[in-house]
């Protein structure tokens, strides 16, 4: 296959219209059957009415707030879950004895829907902050947990046996050999960590929450405002995707820089 | 009377494979004195690569001894450099600091910076020296890969197939390069290869084993004076010999086989 920069216009032009032929498609037979009535247009809005809501939302401020306040529950959760899983995973990654003491526990937890832990947290926790942030922090965990371990386990063996002969020390060991060739899998474990912070934000605030981008989507249902509750969902989509093509550009920057051939 | 830096006795090697023992070396003795240039060449599996292993201490040893001057070794020792097969550099460290890397701690920061110049422009890549290896060629890596080892100063520097993995032109042309190198530095090398032309173009001496058990068969001095040509009627007479040697025929049928 052609790299991109090697196309002609005329080819980039037509990669683009190929790719937006379907969705067109699609929005045009959803605008018109919408319109003409042929849905209800209460269980299903018009695209056009949709995208008006989202800016008469920005206008109102709603989505700011909404927004500010998931991202901040995002931002703590994430951290608290991806500052565990790397500790954790290099702890038990160049510990045996402590991965096996707890491989056990993580194989019986990790499996667990986040969804079915929501109802047993707001139990123990109590339905606030504590919770959404517990949420956030448990199923971002997993991912750079795993790929932390993964990562310092296929460190080169041939490099560390370069280390031993010129007795470098496990200090020097770990953060100049270990480290950069875990550093790829740590990322994409950050990445995927982030893709389940945004969903489980969402998740935590429509079941336990009274404010953020979820709770507007469970309140927009209760009301029967049905273009809120599609704009909503369209603006999270949108969030969504975009760090996650933020973070596969910098998980790209990283594999370049740590990965070739020894 | 140059003094001995390196002395196997009856060294002896067992592996266990799936509950049976192997034995990879047996009754192995070699001194390898100052200024000495040691190949070892022989047929895979008869213990080339372990014996160096074992000199390296990153095998240890089931019976015997191996000392480094005069000091028996049991984990790997500061007097001894390592050229792998591959260069073994790190990826995400420029050529400086993959030379910086393995210089011991002790040694100060103008010394550091002195030896890492130094070495770059013996082997030429003044011009790389913030590159990453992903952006020289194989030769060039390799070339690296040997200043790295002398950057640490070893009295002892173990070679293992460090060109196996080149074309033909580089290889001639980093043999030169270590040559030159032994001369200069007045170093001691022990070189593992199977390119029996590489062995006599560099050595002092040839050492030639033989397999199951990884036994030494021969010790063969090269007296042939500097710059050797491979293509004269002594070098050839030597490989003559080497070949012969390692295939168990006198030197009369040995014509046949090659």
């Amino acid at each position: 296959m052609k790299k991109n920069k090697d196309k002609s216009f005329a080819e980039r032009l037509k990669d683009i219209l190929i790719a937006i032929i379907l969705p067109a498609i699609i929005l045009i037979v959803w605008q018109y059957a919408s319109k003409t009535g042929i849905v209800n247009p209460n269980a299903l809005p018009a695209p056009s009415d949709i995208f008006l809501n989202i800016f008469t939302l920005i206008e109102k401020g709603q989505l700011q707030i909404g927004l500010k306040i998931s991202f901040w529950r995002v931002a703590l959760g994430f951290s608290i879950g991806v500052g565990l899983g790397v500790a954790l995973g290099f702890v038990m990654g160049l510990l045996k004895p402590i991965e096996k003491l707890l491989s056990s526990i993580i194989s019986v937890l990790r499996p667990m829907p986040l969804m079915a832990l929501i109802p047993v947290f707001i139990v123990t926790l109590g339905i606030g902050e504590t919770t959404n942030i517990a949420v956030i922090a448990i199923g971002t965990l997993w991912p750079t947990l795993l790929n932390t371990i993964t990562g310092i386990h296929s460190t080169n063996p041939k490099l560390l046996e370069l280390a031993r002969v010129y007795r470098i020390s496990r200090i020097k060991t770990i953060f100049g050999i270990v480290l950069p060739s875990a550093t790829t899998s740590i990322i994409t474990g950050v990445r995927l960590s982030a893709g389940v912070a945004w969903s489980s934000v969402v998740a935590a605030e429509m079941i336990g929450a009274s404010s953020g981008i979820g709770y507007m989507i469970m309140y927009a249902r209760e009301v029967a405002r049905s273009t809120d509750l599609f704009s909503c969902v369209i603006i999270i989509g949108v969030i969504g995707l975009i760090i996650e093509k933020l973070l596969l550009a910098l998980q790209n920057i990283f594999s370049r820089k740590f990965n070739g051939v020894v | 009377m140059s003094s001995k830096i390196l002395e196997l006795s009856n060294v002896r090697k067992e592996f266990t494979v799936k509950n049976e023992t192997v034995t990879a070396l047996d009754g192995v003795d070699l001194e390898v004195n100052e200024g000495d240039f040691i190949s070892i060449v022989g047929e895979s599996g008869c213990g080339k690569s372990t014996l160096l292993r074992l000199v390296m201490s990153l095998e240890q040893l089931t019976s015997g001894s191996i000392r480094l001057e005069g000091e028996e070794i049991k984990e790997p020792s500061e007097k001894i450099g390592v050229i792998f097969q591959e260069p073994r550099l790190f990826p995400w460290k420029s050529v400086e600091k993959n030379i910086d890397f393995v210089i011991p701690k002790s040694i100060d920061k103008e010394e550091r910076k002195r030896r890492i110049a130094e070495n770059i422009s013996l082997v030429g890549l003044e011009n790389f020296k913030k590159a990453v290896p992903s952006q020289l060629s194989g030769g060039m890596q390799q070339r690296v890969g040997i200043v790295r080892a002398l950057a640490t100063k070893p009295d002892l520097l173990l070679l293992d197939e460090p060109f196996g993995a080149l074309d033909a032109f580089t290889k001639m042309t980093l043999q030169s390069e270590i040559h030159k190198i032994w001369e200069e530095q007045k170093s001691t090398m022990i070189l593992v290869t199977h390119d029996i032309d590489e062995a006599i173009f560099l050595s002092t001496h040839v050492v030639i084993m033989s397999p199951h058990p990884g036994k030494i068969k021969e010790i063969f001095p090269i007296k042939l004076k500097h710059p050797r040509e491979r293509s004269s009627y002594e070098f050839l007479e030597c490989r003559k010999h080497i070949m012969s040697s390692l295939l168990d025929k006198d030197d009369s049928t040995v014509e046949y086989v090659i």
